[in-house]
């Protein structure tokens, strides 16, 4: 099939019917919003003007009302982020800084005013501009000509920003943005800035990253989807993998929005980019996909059938996501072609699957796949089809489904849980597991709590006055002390569940402990295991007169990963407080272990690892309490106040183990456990090895960075060399002037002391350096041209370490990783690789 | 308070001593059924122990949650019900409109109608809450049906839950009582219904009886909930009473009886058996998976 073909049945077929769905939501959505806020629906170009168009058709196909509102709102996030200028100038630099965070200033400068109607001369060597997009607020706040013309445009673009949305409003106070996605940053923008106006997004999909900007997200609709992971089990989320496809999908032929402009009859606010977006007329040889979904929705029935609609929906979106998850090569020919085109003053496209052929030295098909704006579809341009598709597995992330449904299991005829509490005297403890127990959002348990042999009323008490289900709690006086293990045993025994847990009176959980764990062993993954631990978080507190005081928290043996029969001989590395296991397999062990007055729980692990295994959710739900500060006396735990007896019975403990496997026959776990011990004593001197290793590397890399000092001599070096080469007198003339005068005066002004004290290196070796080169060459290092690499430095590595780099190079932003580290790398702290 | 049971053990220590707690809550926990408990001969024992509380205890005011609690539910799960409801909904549409919807469109235009109206109504202390009268208009809007519609819509609404609903006899008796002896009742309620709504049912359910409450609260009407807690002490201002003064009895462990208390309320958990929760999901199970077989997927609205 020729890839116009491919193009077109992809979006006739797939994309088609995805749509039909997603304008069903939006067509509603806007007329709800027209009718019971008074809103207006403004589509926000550039995809606006597609959505607007597809929307058109549908509604003229299935016969429905049109929307009564539904202007274009001509803006870009540049036009937006200068549009707030006049009101949250901190929030357009936010946003401009992280646009613009690896372009030096010059660049950005020519950018605000590459489509003005008329520029500023800009003069390259204004020391204002050094720096990059980082460094935009030092920028404009430095008073420098330059900054002064450049917010003269701002406040002059916002003036008219604001004026442009008193114009598409009205009297509404209402506006529903409609775009494609996908943080609704433009949204943000504008409910901070103009809080006299509610603002609500309808988009096609919402998603972001941990650091987005959520502020808004109430008012903003995903109507496809809403998530920031693709799911498997939601096969509509697959976008996610390749944003691009829905971008380019309503992406129009003509450049983004740049400014605003004011007509000068009528005092109209216009946007002077708007007719050529406008203009776009996709047809099946230029637009192929876009036409396919056209002619898809051009078929659609009259009136509205949602369910078919959905169905239609659903089947489309498993197969659109098997493309974007997996594609094939032939799957690659609806793509060929498709580039991306930046933002914000920045001419540039960029293809959506690069050629499999290195870009630089050193380019590999991993880094392609990287860089790619698709990885998935990348991984299918550069390799075979097997290794294609493990690949692909492995890009998409982990692909268990985030969202599982309930598992099926047959109806509990008892309790789901069984949570064990052992207390003894300590009623402000209590209190505090009931409420844990209490907060838990998976409430099918029997609480026993266990009271070994302390006095029993202040029990009692404790349970009826705290906010507990009293319902689900059994009490269990042992009335005399048994020991830790007995009581455990007794309290399980004295209920019946398919699970059991120890909760001890000091510890707590996370309100989401039990949902997980259980819904893990009764699913389908949680089938082989006899019990599963969560990561736990270890609290150190102190009680004091005023109760328990928290200091901190921090991971708890954090390297667990998975639960070795090993690991557990050479020491127990999880709290009770973290383990759920099947009632059944504690029956077959017998139950703990009662003679051990501590340890009772590691030789309990052990004897379980020997049955069964124990899966991790790598997840902190669990809490560690350990009163390690003040008195640890009175209120410590036995691994604290009870170190003598740890180390007493960790032999014991080890010894029984290792005598009972023998005698059970189990000769191979019995050489585990009790070579242990000695696997222990390796790993900790390992251990002490490796920090020493670590602190020499520490001194080692203190001690390059006098490299510093070469690469500045290098650059330095490089130019004049330059000057040579390219016979530029005048430099080379001022260098000689330079080099006449008192040796002792330039040196001071480059912050070294004179000869005769010895040469010291200045404090702050990037400002002296860039004063040398100033005033040796009349500029200053950052708006220098790209510089040869020096021969030590490791420019494959550098690439390797900071895909940003490379990206970056690969979009002509920047000639080399050395280039990068000179200009920014060095300063950020980036590592400076050397060649070996 | 807690009652000693006998329990055995080893001859070594002394023989342990069981206490249970909350009387109530284990026995509706424990039964097959709670319509079948309340209308039985043990009924009087859960009466009794209820009756035991308000005198400890003295409170002014005497407060229920409505659904599955003073009216109770059969065990038909929400998405299920959703979907009976828009069957109802069809067809008396199919009187006075040319073409009438689907149920299953309905049913989608309701899900969507109803996560609209909570997303977009003004949230209220942090509060968030949907009204029945958006859904309809959102599902009316969203089906291209004519504004009159909408009464159709809610008329089927209210005599679809007045079919599926009975009234709870031991606290519908005791609510008599209580306000016969001076004392008020309040209804209250997480609910897309609002009090008119909910009045509207209970009358219809009534059978003429007119003196089992004083006054509805619906998080419909206030968006602040039960569950953020903070309708307790909306309503204990609203009255003008200390939160002590209040005992409030509810089904739904977090919000009737964990926030109550956490507002200073009393609280009594009057829980859905462990029977009926095991019905109940096997029951969505059953309609998700038929709907599946069908070519729709309804799994992310599936709720008991």
């Amino acid at each position: 099939m020729s890839d116009l073909n491919a193009g077109y049945t992809f979006g006739r077929n797939d994309l088609g019917p995805a749509v039909a769905g997603y304008l069903s939501r939006l067509h509603a959505q806007i007329l709800v919003f027209e009718q019971e806020h008074g809103a207006r629906a403004l589509f926000v170009s550039r995809a606006g003007v597609r959505i607007r168009r597809a929307l058109d058709v549908f509604v003229r196909a299935t016969k429905l009302p049109p929307p009564a509102t539904g202007d274009f709102f001509w803006i870009s996030r540049l036009v937006v982020a200068r549009g707030v200028w006049n009101r949250k100038p901190e929030a357009a630099i936010d946003v401009l800084s992280k646009e613009y965070r690896h372009i030096n200033l010059a660049e950005f400068v020519r950018g605000m005013f590459r489509f003005a109607p008329s520029g500023a001369r800009l003069n390259p060597v204004d020391p204002s501009l050094i720096g990059n997009g980082a460094d935009l607020g030092r920028f404009l706040s430095s008073g420098s000509k330059i900054a002064e013309v450049v917010q003269t445009l701002f406040r002059h673009q916002s003036m008219l920003f604001e004026g442009y949305i008193k114009q598409l409003l009205g009297s509404s106070g209402t506006a529903l943005l409609v775009d494609t996605g996908w943080q609704a940053t433009a949204q943000t923008l504008l409910a901070k800035a103009f809080p006299e106006y509610e603002w609500w997004g309808a988009y096609f999909g919402r998603s972001g990253f941990p650091n987005s900007d959520r502020s808004e997200w109430g008012r903003a609709f995903g109507l496809v989807f809403e998530a920031d992971t693709f799911d498997p089990a939601r096969p509509e989320t697959s976008p996610i993998l390749n944003r691009h496809l829905i971008e380019y999908l309503f992406e129009p032929k003509g450049d983004s929005i740049q400014w605003l402009a004011q007509e000068e009859r009528g005092g109209q606010i216009i946007a002077p980019g708007a007719p050529g977006i406008l203009a776009d007329a996709p047809t099946r040889e230029s637009d192929p996909m876009f036409v396919g979904v056209l002619d898809y929705l051009a078929s659609l029935p009259e009136g509205i059938q949602l369910a078919d609609l959905r169905a239609a929906e659903a089947a489309a979106w498993s197969r659109i996501a098997r493309v974007l998850v997996h594609p094939t090569k032939d799957d690659l020919a609806a793509f060929a072609g498709v580039t991306r085109s930046a933002d914000f003053g920045r001419d540039a496209r960029v293809p959506l699957l690069p050629k499999p052929e290195p870009r630089f030295e050193g380019d590999t098909p991993d880094r392609r796949i990287q860089d790619s704006l698709w990885p998935c579809g990348q991984a299918a341009v550069e390799y075979p089809p097997e290794i294609a598709k493990a690949l692909q597995k492995r890009l998409a992330g982990d692909l268990k489904a985030a969202s599982v449904r309930p598992p099926e299991r047959a109806a509990r005829r008892r309790p789901a849980v069984a949570i064990i509490t052992r207390t003894m005297d300590r009623p402000m403890f209590l209190e505090r597991a009931l409420k844990s127990v209490a907060a838990q959002t998976f409430q099918d348990y029997v609480h026993v709590v266990v009271n070994d042999g302390g006095d029993n009323d202040p029990v009692r008490a404790t349970i009826e006055r705290t906010n507990c289900d009293q319902a689900r709690i059994r009490l269990v006086d042992a009335v005399k002390n048994r020991g830790m293990e007995a009581a455990s045993n007794l309290a399980i025994r004295n209920a019946d569940s398919d699970y059991v847990i120890i909760h001890d009176d000091d510890d707590s959980w996370e309100p989401e402990f039990l949902r997980k764990t259980v819904a893990f062993l009764d699913g389908k993954q949680g089938k082989h295991y006899g019990g599963v631990i969560t990561k736990s978080t270890y609290v150190s507190e102190e009680v004091t007169p005023k109760g328990i005081v928290i200091h901190s928290k921090a991971p708890y043996n954090g390297w667990v990963e998975n639960v070795h029969l090993m690991e557990m001989a050479i020491a127990n590395f999880f709290p009770p407080i973290a383990f759920l296991f099947r009632r059944d397999v504690y029956d077959k062990l017998g139950g703990y272990n009662e003679q051990y007055p501590v340890l009772g729980d590691w030789d309990f692990n052990l004897r379980f690892l020997v049955d069964a295994d124990i899966a991790v959710i790598h997840e902190p739900l669990a809490n560690y309490h350990h009163r390690d500060r003040g008195d640890t006396t009175t209120f410590g735990n036995s691994v604290i106040a009870g170190r003598a007896k740890h180390l007493e019975f960790s032999s014991i403990v080890r010894n029984n183990l290792v005598r009972s496997l023998v005698q059970r026959g189990h000769a191979a776990a019995a050489t585990l456990a009790g070579v242990g011990l000695y696997f222990e004593d390796q790993r900790n001197t390992l251990r002490a090895a490796d920090n020493r290793m670590t602190q020499l590397g520490q001194r080692i890399a203190a001690s390059a960075s006098s490299s510093a000092w070469t690469d500045h001599y290098w650059v330095a070096f490089q130019h004049l060399l330059k000057s040579v080469v390219e016979n530029d007198a005048a430099t080379l003339e001022k260098i000689r002037a330079t080099a006449l005068r008192s040796q002792a005066g330039l040196l001071a002004r480059v912050g070294m002391a004179a000869p005769a004290q010895g040469h010291v290196r200045p404090a702050d070796l990037d400002r002296a350096a860039a004063a040398l080169l100033k005033d040796q060459f009349g500029r200053d290092s950052t708006t220098l041209e790209a510089t040869a690499i020096p021969p030590d430095f490791d420019e494959v590595y550098y690439l390797r370490q900071n895909p940003d780099v490379a990206g970056a190079i690969a979009d002509g932003s920047l000639a080399s990783g050395y280039d990068h580290y000179i200009r920014y790398g060095r300063r950020e702290g980036r590592n400076r690789p050397v060649k070996q | 308070m807690a009652q000693p049971t006998s329990a055995t053990d080893d001859a070594t220590f002394p023989a342990p001593v069981i206490y249970e707690f909350a009387a109530v809550a284990r026995e509706l926990l424990a039964c097959q059924t709670r319509q079948a408990l309340l209308a039985g001969p043990t009924a009087g024992t859960i009466r009794a122990a209820l009756d035991d509380e308000i005198a400890s205890r003295e409170p002014r005011v005497l407060s229920f949650d409505v659904f599955d609690t003073f009216l109770l539910r059969n065990n038909k799960p929400e998405t299920a019900r959703y979907q009976e409801l828009s069957t109802h909904v069809s067809d008396r549409l199919a009187a006075s409109v040319a073409k009438a919807p689907s149920d299953i469109d309905l049913l989608f235009a309701r899900l969507h109608g109803m996560d609209f109206s909570y997303r977009t109504r003004k949230a209220v202390e942090g509060c968030r809450e949907g009204h029945i009268e958006q859904v309809i208009r959102y599902a009316r809007t969203a089906l291209n049906l004519p504004r009159e519609s909408e009464k159709v819509f809610l008329d089927a609404e209210l005599d679809y839950e007045t079919a599926n609903l009975t009234v709870n006899p031991v606290l519908a008796a005791l609510a008599i009582t209580f306000r016969a002896r001076g004392g008020k009742v309040i209804l209250v309620s997480d609910m897309y219904l609002g009090k008119a709504e909910i009045g509207t049912i209970l009358t219809r359910l009534s059978n003429g009886v007119t003196n089992w409450y004083d006054k509805i609260y619906s998080s419909a009407d206030h968006i602040i909930s039960k569950r953020s807690g903070k309708l307790f002490a909306h309503i204990a201002k609203d009255l003008d009473l200390a939160p002590t003064q209040f005992l409030h009895v509810g089904d739904a462990w977090q919000g009737d009886v964990l926030r109550a208390r956490e507002a200073g309320w009393g609280a009594i958990h009057f829980p859905i058996s462990r029977q009926e929760v095991t019905e109940r999901e096997r029951a969505l199970r059953a309609f998700v998976d038929t709907w599946k077989s069908r070519g729709h997927d309804l799994s992310q609205w599936a709720r008991l």
